[in-house]
């Protein structure tokens, strides 16, 4: 490797440098998509919209009424004033959820018996509504906590649950670790296609291949510049996020390297082999459509997988942005290090050494 | 067939008058006031250099972009309100590649509002006249480049335009189809439709009308090619010695020193003979046998001076830089064989794309590869410098048979690909620097040679322009610099010129040569029929196959027949005539006469002279004319597909 | 007359040019019928099948009573524990939660005395967390009960009653927001590819050179993947149907109508990005950013609207998907009236129409820019 390599290194970094489309995915997508992802899902239950329609009228009910829109999980609206225009407006999506006091709740909870209340909720929104269920079940305990006239008792299995890593749940930190590892995954299949095949579409590959540069060294004067890049990328994704959203590096940095490394290896190769089987950039970018959807759906990015039917779990397996957002979540949230995340990097490491090999070889064979 | 003889042609009436026309793009002015008509029925040619303004003109022309200043009036009005009557045909391609011939037409018709029952009628004959009624289902991007372009021909006359432009249709094309497509457009221009048309080639400024000589913005000369020859008050003398290398220099110092007064205005080498423009004849050939001794034996034969002298002698100012020779390394010389295949054949599935091709070229020499598109040159080249496996057949480079992709050989071979070489998005120096880098030049010896690079082809000042934003001229110019600056034994060049103007071609090939006269075998293909007199041998590829071989005298010499240029009472009608006696390739519209290749002259004279007289033609005047090397091509390509 | 016959001259053209190339019918149909199934049936927020790791210090009958009703209900499974430190499931991902049950707590329980349980759970999954939580807290009281243990009692009980969609499915939830991403994202980016071809390939200057309006060619190409448009909302409403089982209890004419305008509103959007973007890769990276962080993130697909932080909740008001998300729901989980989201429609014809104004405007001159 002579003066021939420098001479391609220093091509492919002027090259990089000056794509200023290529500049966009790096930089900017991460920041936009971060911000977008960050503040836009939040799976918090809060501010949803409650209609009462308070028969009994009384201090207590509207104790209990004040307790539920108290830590602002509800907030009240106008509820129509009677049972039908209630369940209408929550049939019309206008309001959340509709609670109904009878009369005799008052009446009922002095004689210490327990009185029941209608709660009408819009269950469109699955999730949301299952956990709204949870949140007035505790409410309504801990009303009758304070307005207990008799003895209510204890629980005798006191459930003491902590939540560990996250203990706000900051939707956030659930969300990001997932788009940094999305982010790469884009730009790096699209930078690294591009690169190689905008040499083949010009027709400067064939005027290469005449010079006495090996196809060994024109592939990886392009990987390196590649891999600097792409690491730039993961700086600004985890900047923004330790920035903005506060997202804690609890692990070791030197993983954090190692796995993006590898991470980088795998998304570049993907890259390399699509250029190899595509003929024009704008094929390479549909094919890429069609890979990265499944990709990012099937990684726990966005959704966890355990939920997933079986199949599409088993599909998961074979995904490697799966195992590198589990290394992410392990080094930054829970700070935890090679001796844990070992199988992990493992299968990104074998990932990495067949897609690397295959796609080189099948660049190489068609430079010769 | 067509309506011909049906209209009543003012040849007066302008259809385009521009005046006073400018255009700027920011501070750089593309225009600086031109002025020109177009009068009807005429094809009026725009010539000149990459960048002279040709492509504004016709942007401006055909309603696509506004003037700066000055008037353009189209059929009176203003181009916008008469988009309608203008038909325009980009230098790219105006096609839909994924649509096939009738889908393009149809939508042709359907932007331009052309009824349902006119459509069909159109379509049929245009469709026949350009010879592609067979293929009506077939998609545009499995067209050949010929073809592309009469189609694209066709959808702009689809809307039967009173006034067609067509910027550089022909750039790129064989010179086969080149001639096809102008005799498409003689016969359109027959029909009443006005067109004015912009061109690299000189040999189709030949057949204009008239022609306008456009460079930096400004009309230098307009005229019939005739009176631009004329005005030129020069002659042209071929001349040929028995040294014709050393003769050439003499003629050169003589002419820098001015040792012979003006009696020599200009001399160009060509492959095996001089071109000397001279004032007045006799006292040039007087000059001419004073400055070479008689044991050159120089022979000297009289000719009219060409459109290429005319271009070069009004755009080059007359002063002779001498350009900065080429930085060399010491090296022994070579001589013999540097490339040599034997029946080298080419399978590509089930087609055979070379078929048992045998060339030998020494050291010093330059031979020519020409062809149509598809013929196989292309593929010949990849096969000789090792890019592509040979099926059958052996090539020996620079003395070794195997290993053509070795390190150390690809370092004696210079090569420059049609597409590009250059990296749009490096600057001209990175660009210099990378190529430089990857032969592992270094040190002062790269520096020179970069040096060179940018002395020689007057790139002071923009090295660190993007080579993407270099207009086309200077980036085959810069190409070729980069695929020599190693200093190879053994060049390449598949199509230097194409898309380059006469005078940065003439340049190029001033070097080409230099290269070839310190010891390198160069082997090129060009579309440029012209610029193949500077081989000094020439291999014309037809189907896959070598069928001509030899220096441009002998070729031209060995064509059988004679060129007979006939000047006649109605050329469109004589023209129509004249085909059906005669192969379609036989005859052909040269502005206002009609050129003729008649295999047994006598015989041939005699048929024709009755053809047109039973069609109540006249022949005003009948001249026998010398074989171009076009004419040649032309006629060894049709030859033997007639053999087939 | 004049203008439409021209600009069905451009939609013809369009059409035929459209099923020339396999690559982009693939991307036209295939890709929105698998995009469809993978957002169905993979985006689940609630998890079941959640992995419990149990380091049960006690060897009393309680603790594995208590462990046996906690992997009843099949909403958590159990996972072995190695017997290390509690957090280590936790680590390494195998287990979303650790529940510790202390030495002594059968002995506790036997003597009447109350029993703490220590329940670690993984933060870092938001949603679940919460879930989870309720679920386990849910199951102690159903364990109590069981056992006849003291448990407090809750004075007000909840007659709950879910609306819509009793059951919980979250595919009643989640496939109109993934109709709305997948019919809106797909043809606007085959349309800009359309626009932007023409640019790059110079063919726009034939249209220049023509006597057809910025309007008419908008309009035509418009009206080509319009029709492809409808197709893919033909393919995946189908398979909603067919493989998510979704009902249709709506409006099939309030429907219908806002499906057109919708779609109508991708492919303008699409042609006017087309018209803004100089090559096809500036063309794909503003309708994936605009329709896959606008349909996706600010339309409530997944989580409600009212969660985004504020000023960029603003957005959401003129996202497309939003509304269009609005009528699905009505069409496909509510029913009953549509005059509740009367505004879906008009808010989805202004969106057309003003991204029709923006790129007929950008392109009026029909003439080079430069």
């Amino acid at each position: 490797m002579g003066s021939g390599f420098s001479a391609l290194l220093v091509k492919e970094f002027l090259q990089l440098l000056r794509n200023k489309q290529l500049l966009v995915i790096l930089v900017i997508t991460p920041v936009v998509q971060l911000c977008a992802y960050g503040f836009a899902l939040s799976p918090e239950v809060k501010h949803l919209r409650l209609g009462v329609i308070d028969y009994a009228a009384s201090p207590v009910s509207r104790d209990l009424i004040a307790a539920l829109t108290r830590n602002q999980v509800f907030d009240l609206e106008d509820s129509g004033g009677n049972e039908t225009e209630l369940s209408l407006k929550v049939r019309d999506g206008k309001l959340d959820a509709g609670l109904v006091i009878g009369p005799e709740f008052t009446r009922t909870l002095k004689q210490g018996k327990r009185a029941k209340v209608q709660i009408l909720l819009d269950a469109v929104d699955a999730n949301t509504a299952g956990i709204t269920t949870g949140y007035m079940i505790q409410i309504f305990n801990n009303f009758t906590s304070e307005h207990a006239q008799t003895q209510v008792g204890v629980d005798f299995v006191d459930l003491d649950s902590t939540f560990l890593y996250n203990p706000g749940l900051v939707a956030s930190w659930f969300f990001v670790p997932g788009v940094i590892g999305m982010v790469l995954n884009i730009a790096g299949i699209l930078v690294s296609s591009s690169t190689l095949l905008r040499e083949k579409e010009t027709g400067t590959l064939e005027q290469l291949l005449m010079t006495p540069v090996s196809s060994a060294e024109i592939l990886i004067a392009k990987i390196i510049p590649l891999l600097v890049v792409l690491f730039i990328n993961i700086g600004v994704s985890l900047s923004i996020s330790m920035g903005i959203f506060h997202l804690p590096f609890r692990g070791d940095p030197l993983a954090l390297f190692l796995i993006s490394l590898l991470y980088i290896f795998v998304v570049m190769s993907i890259g390399i082999s699509l250029a190899t089987i595509s003929s024009n950039q704008r094929q390479a970018m549909l094919i890429s459509f069609f890979i990265t959807m499944p990709v990012i759906t099937l990684s726990g990015a966005l959704a966890p997988l355990e939920s997933m039917p079986e199949f599409f779990r088993n599909l998961s397996l074979l995904n490697p942005l799966r195992y590198y957002i589990v290394c992410l979540k392990g080094v930054l949230l829970k700070g935890v290090g090679l001796d844990i995340l070992w199988p992990e990097v493992l299968v990104l490491f074998v990932f990495a050494a067949v897609l690397l090999s295959l796609s080189a070889s099948r660049f190489r064979k068609q430079m010769a | 067939m067509l309506s011909l003889a049906t209209h009543a042609v003012n040849p007066h009436s302008p259809i385009v008058m521009v005046s006073g026309l400018e255009k700027n793009y920011g501070n750089y002015p593309a225009l600086k006031g031109i002025d020109f008509e177009i009068r009807e029925s005429e094809i009026f040619g725009l010539i000149g250099p990459d960048g002279a303004g040709k492509t504004s003109t016709f942007h401006i022309l055909g309603g696509i972009m506004d003037e700066s200043k000055g008037e353009v009036a189209i059929l009176g009005k203003d181009p916008r309100q008469v988009r309608l009557d203008i038909g325009y045909l980009t230098q790219t391609f105006s096609l839909y590649l994924d649509l096939s011939i009738n889908e393009n037409i149809e939508y042709a018709a359907r932007i331009r509002e052309v009824p349902e029952a006119k459509f069909k009628e159109r379509r049929e004959r245009y469709l026949r006249i350009m010879g592609l009624e067979k293929f009506g289902d077939r998609l545009a991007q499995n067209l050949s480049g010929g073809m592309k372009q009469k189609l694209a021909l066709c959808c702009a006359l689809i809307g039967r335009p009173k006034l067609l432009l067509l910027d550089e249709p022909t750039t790129g094309v064989d010179p086969v189809s080149r001639r096809d497509f102008w005799d498409v457009l003689g016969n359109v221009a027959a029909e009443g439709v006005t067109i004015a048309v912009a061109t690299p080639y000189l040999d189709e400024a030949e057949r204009c009308n008239r022609i306008a000589l456009i460079h930096k913005g400004q009309i230098l000369e307009m005229g019939t090619p005739a009176e631009l020859k004329r005005n030129l008050g020069l002659k042209r003398l071929e001349l040929r010695t028995r040294d014709i290398e050393s003769s050439f220099d003499k003629l050169e110092d003589a002419l820098k020193a001015k040792t012979v007064g003006d009696a020599i205005s200009d001399v160009q080498l060509f492959g095996d003979r001089i071109d000397v423009l001279v004032r007045d004849t006799d006292a040039g050939k007087e000059a001419l046998h004073s400055l070479l001794s008689a044991d050159l034996k120089p022979e000297i034969v009289e000719e009219d001076a060409t459109l290429e002298n005319v271009f070069v002698s009004k755009l080059s100012s007359s002063e002779h830089a001498a350009a900065p020779s080429f930085p060399e390394a010491a090296r022994e010389a070579k001589s013999g064989q540097a490339i040599a295949a034997h029946s080298i054949s080419k399978i590509f599935g089930h087609f055979q794309a070379v078929k048992n091709v045998s060339v030998q070229i020494n050291y010093g020499e330059i031979y020519g590869l020409l062809g149509a598109n598809g013929a196989g040159k292309t593929t010949t080249i990849k096969m000789l410098c090792g890019l592509l496996d040979i099926s059958n057949g052996e090539v020996s480079l620079a003395g070794r048979k195997t290993e053509l992709r070795s390190v150390k050989l690809r370092k004696e071979i210079g090569y420059m690909s049609q597409k590009f070489v250059l990296y749009d998005d490096l600057t001209v120096m990175e660009n210099l620097n990378f190529y430089c880098g990857t032969y592992g030049l270094s040190g002062k010896e790269r520096k020179e040679r970069i040096g060179w690079a940018i002395d020689t082809f007057e790139l002071q000042g923009n090295e660190g322009t993007m080579a993407g934003a270099l207009p086309g001229g200077w980036k085959q110019k810069l190409s070729f610099a980069a695929s020599v600056l190693h200093q190879p034994s053994i060049i390449f060049l598949d199509e230097p010129t194409s898309g380059v103007d006469p005078l940065a071609r003439r340049q190029l090939w001033q070097y080409i040569r230099l290269f070839a006269k310190n010891g390198a075998a160069i082997l090129v293909t060009t579309h440029f029929l012209e610029e193949a007199e500077h081989c000094a041998r020439l291999g014309f590829m037809v189907d896959g196959q070598l069928v001509a071989e030899g220096s441009p005298s002998e070729i031209k010499a060995a064509q059988p027949g004679v060129l007979i240029s006939l000047k006649v009472s109605n050329t469109p009608k004589a023209y129509e005539a004249l085909r059906e006696i005669f192969e379609e390739w036989q005859v052909s519209i040269f502005g206002a006469n009609l050129h003729v290749v008649l295999d047994n002259k006598e015989e041939d004279m005699a048929r024709c002279q009755q053809k047109l007289a039973d069609n109540g033609i006249r022949i005003f005047t009948s001249r026998q004319l010398p074989f171009t090397l076009e004419d040649a091509f032309i006629s060894i390509v049709q030859r033997s597909k007639r053999n087939k | 007359m004049r203008v439409l016959r021209r600009a069905l001259a451009q939609t013809q053209k369009e059409l035929f040019q459209f099923r020339r190339d396999p690559l982009t019918v693939m991307l036209a149909f295939v890709l929105p019928f698998v995009a469809m199934l993978m957002y169905g049936f993979a985006t689940k927020l609630e998890a079941k099948d959640i992995p419990v790791a149990i380091a049960n210090y006690d060897s009393g009958k309680f603790s594995r009573d208590y462990v046996d009703c906690i992997f009843a209900s099949g909403q958590f499974i159990p996972i072995t524990w190695s017997g290390k430190h509690v957090l280590d499931p936790l680590d390494d991902s195998e287990a979303k939660a650790t529940i510790v049950i202390p030495p002594e707590f059968s002995r506790r329980l036997k003597q009447k005395q109350r029993a703490e349980v220590q329940v670690l759970i993984d933060g870092t999954d938001v949603n679940n967390a919460r879930i989870i939580k309720n679920g386990l807290l849910a199951l102690t009281e159903s364990y109590l009960a069981q056992e006849g243990l003291p448990q407090k009692r809750s004075l007000v009980t909840p007659r709950i009653r879910l609306w819509f969609n009793p059951g919980r499915k979250e595919t009643l939830h989640i496939v109109p927001g993934a109709i709305a991403l997948v019919t809106w994202i797909f043809p606007a980016l085959l349309a800009a590819f359309a626009m932007v071809r023409e640019k790059e390939q110079g063919t726009i200057l034939q249209l220049y050179a023509s006597s057809i309006t910025a309007f008419e060619l908008i309009l035509g190409k418009a009206i080509a993947y319009f029709c492809i448009g409808m197709a893919v909302s033909a393919i995946v409403i189908l398979e909603s149907f067919i493989v998510f089982q979704v009902p249709f209890v709506g409006n099939p004419l309030a429907f219908f109508i806002c499906t057109v305008l919708y779609v109508a509103s991708g492919v303008v959007f699409g042609t006017w990005a087309g018209t803004r973007a100089n090559n096809q890769m500036a063309a794909v990276q503003i309708c994936a950013m605009v329709g896959f962080l606008g349909s996706m993130l600010l339309s409530g697909f997944i989580y409600p609207i009212r969660n985004i932080t504020y000023p960029i909740s603003l957005i959401s008001n003129v996202v497309a998907a939003r509304y269009y998300i609005e009528a699905a729901r009505d069409a496909f989980v509510r029913g009953g009236s549509w005059t509740a989201h009367w505004y879906a429609p008009v808010m989805l014809a202004g969106i057309t129409l003003f991204f029709l104004a923006l790129g007929v405007a950008g392109m009026r001159k029909m003439q080079l820019s430069k």
